[in-house]
């Protein structure tokens, strides 16, 4: 084994978490190495504005890693999940794939206990993140537009909103008629020329490669600048295992390209590796002292997994609304329906974002057009083609998972990655809770559809591939006895282990995640960096 | 055409599959009339020969006769694999410029914006009837900010 030069801080995991960490305490001139299984991304695969786009997308930027196989992955056992874990192992991590809806979780959203009965409170509160939540959208030149009256009111996100387009005035203005709530479509994709980004140009291909660099992915907004301050970012290293040196981590041992097997010394172990990644990476480092996981004396390690159950429904219309295209994202978004009302019969809530739906021969796949009541094939072909392209606009649902000790990540006892570590293992079931809030959802939403005169709804109900939000893990709490680390992300076992991704989400609200993910990094970083530690 | 693709069997089969998803229509191409034979399934293969395994077994399976039964049965019982079938076909046909024009599709082309302000959030547009409503989050309990 080689062992590296001490460094003040090791993280695991160079996307949004990890991204943002490493560039805060490069900054500060903490020195930092950073490892990554994965490379960076390859944009000449971005092919966008190429006429096999919709042929060539998944070849490359497949979002399922038991499908993309690469050398950067590991397999999962998701077999006895009722969700398929999504990511991108590489530089920029999930920010390189996601659609970049982008919204803050809401106050109540950290008192799912106190005002619902239900889950458990977090150990900080809305107001005491929102200064990190400006922060990371200022870092993330992220659009969208101040005054939401889901939110408290205050400082909003530094770019305007992106292109309402006709699609959305359509929906917005139907939502007015109906009393709902709608509001322009927060998004992590700059509209205007802003610092590493360029404005988008709508091509509506952000799941498959940015062709812009429009899109607030990790990668090209934090790690040129980080490791121009110094961090040492190690592409293709695969970290093995924490290395504990009596009741402090010593550093993590990874394998890089070569199969060379290094440990790198640090004073602060930092693990950014998502709600999959880094269970299985603590539960891997069992030693004779924690023999359950580093990590793991509430034995809560792993469990409490939320992914957030997914469903859309789209509408057809006979108006050409231009959705082939147009920042995805979403044009605007709708929260009347998130907070808990009793009577719906479940509680919590879920967020719509309106979105395009692409090109033709997304128009044609069985998610979520199977459940259309036109044919697709045959002598229907061209008339149910022509009549979805550029007609067709979607509300995308992300719904709130409660966190179940029953939903978990455990070490496959017989699936292994390339480098012959045990695999992770997806327990996951979507409750009773979950499925009603998405049918509810799903009725309301093709209410408002044909409210806008819609001449079909097409419902994508609950779907497999959707596990892009891996949260709960490693939840944090002020009782050791109840939780894996405090409210900085600290491990209660271990004082100089860290967990800053969405690991230690206590409940996961029913928005995308990246925008608390990103404030939670900014604030657990600037946490260390105020408690010093830095050896250099 | 690549004579090492497929052979003169497969290459039957999978022009009478492809007409049998996309047949002709008035005013539009069939996948034959689009090209999707003679050129266009080469294409889709030049750029996906990851594909060509999977959808070989399937071609191999679906014979000549009665293809309208075989890809109703496969979707019923193998959708996996039909939509292997069915992302190859119209994937394929979707490359011709004969089906683009067709569509008017010119591609995931987009469109150029620069943040300017939209109407539609100004005073006087949409958003006036959301903010008239007023705040509808549940304030953090014991907040000093807050809606409700």
């Amino acid at each position: 084994m080689v062992t590296d030069p001490p460094v003040d801080a090791v993280i695991v995991g160079a996307g949004l978490a990890g991204g943002l960490t490493a560039a805060t305490l490069a900054r500060a001139g903490w020195r930092i190495v950073c490892l990554e299984q994965g490379d960076w991304p390859d944009y000449r695969n971005a092919r966008a504005d190429h006429p096999d786009f919709e042929v060539t997308a998944d070849r490359y930027w497949a979002r399922d890693p038991n499908v993309r196989k690469r050398s950067a992955d590991y397999p999962v056992d998701d077999t006895d999940s009722d969700i398929s874990p999504l990511m991108w192992n590489g530089v920029g991590g999930g920010t390189v794939l996601y659609s970049a809806k982008w919204h803050r979780m809401t106050p109540s959203d950290f008192r799912v206990r106190s005002l619902d009965g239900v889950a458990d409170d977090w150990p900080i509160s809305y107001e005491q993140l929102e200064p990190w939540y400006v922060e990371a959208e200022r870092q993330l030149g992220v659009s969208g537009l101040a005054g939401d009256p889901a939110y408290p009111a205050g400082e909003g996100p530094p770019n305007p909103p992106v292109p309402i387009r006709k699609a959305g005035r359509l929906m917005a203005g139907t939502l007015n008629e109906m009393g709902w709530h709608w509001w322009p479509g927060g998004n992590g994709i700059s509209t205007t020329a802003y610092r590493h980004q360029k404005p988008c140009r709508q091509h509506g291909t952000c799941m498959q490669g940015c062709p812009e660099g429009a899109k607030a992915s990790t990668d090209i907004t934090h790690w040129t600048d980080a490791i121009a301050d110094g961090a040492d970012l190690r592409t293709n290293s695969r970290a093995t295992r924490i290395v504990m040196d009596g009741d402090r981590a010593r550093g993590v041992e990874y394998v890089d390209a070569n199969g060379t097997l290094h440990l790198v010394e640090a004073g602060h172990v930092i693990l950014c590796a998502n709600g999959v990644g880094t269970p299985r990476l603590l539960l891997l480092s069992a030693t004779n002292s924690h023999p359950d996981g580093l990590g793991n004396s509430s034995g809560l390690l792993g469990t409490r997994l939320m992914m957030h159950p997914f469903a859309a429904v789209a509408g057809v219309f006979e108006e050409d609304l231009g959705t082939e295209s147009g920042s995805w994202g979403q044009q605007i978004q709708s929260m009347q329906f998130y907070e808990t009302d009793a009577d719906r019969g479940f509680v919590r809530g879920a967020k719509w974002g309106l979105q395009p739906t692409g090109g033709p021969l997304g128009l044609t796949r069985s998610y979520p057009w199977g459940l259309s009541s036109k044919r697709m094939w045959y002598e229907s072909f061209h008339d149910t083609l022509a009549a979805r392209l550029g007609h067709a606009p979607m509300w995308s649902i992300v719904a709130e998972d409660l966190p179940l000790p029953t939903n978990k990540v455990t070490l496959a006892g017989d699936l292994t990655d390339a480098s012959g570590l045990p695999a992770p293992k997806i327990h996951y079931r979507a409750d009773a809770n979950s499925r009603a809030m998405l049918d509810w959802h799903i009725t309301k939403a093709i209410e408002s559809f044909e409210a806008a005169g819609a001449t079909e709804t097409v419902v994508g109900p609950f779907v497999r591939a959707s596990g892009w939000h891996l949260m709960g893990t490693a939840r944090m709490g002020n009782d050791p006895a109840s939780s894996v680390t405090d409210q900085w992300g600290r491990l209660h076992d271990v004082q100089n282990i860290h967990i800053f991704d969405s690991s230690t989400w206590v409940t996961c609200g029913g928005v995308n995640p990246a925008a608390t993910q990103a404030a939670l990094a900014l604030r657990c970083a600037d946490h260390l960096l105020i408690g010093g530690g830095a050896t250099s | 055409m690549n004579d090492n693709l497929m052979t003169d069997e497969q290459r039957e089969a999978v022009f009478v599959l492809a007409e049998t998803l996309i047949p002709a229509h008035p005013g539009a191409p069939s996948a034959d009339q689009a090209g999707l034979s003679a050129r266009f399934l080469d294409e889709f293969f030049a750029l996906r020969a990851d594909m060509l395994p999977a959808f070989l077994t399937i071609v191999d399976r679906a014979g000549l006769e009665d293809t309208r039964g075989f890809c109703d049965r496969l979707q019923a019982s193998e959708p996996a694999a039909f939509d292997t079938l069915t992302f190859v076909i119209a994937g394929a046909y979707l490359l011709s410029p004969k089906a683009r024009a067709w569509l008017g599709y010119e591609g995931q082309v987009g469109e150029v914006q620069d943040g300017s302000p939209q109407p539609e959030y100004a005073p006087g547009g949409l958003l006036d009837r959301v903010r008239e409503r007023g705040p509808i989050y549940r304030a953090t309990p014991g907040a000093t900010t807050g809606a409700s």
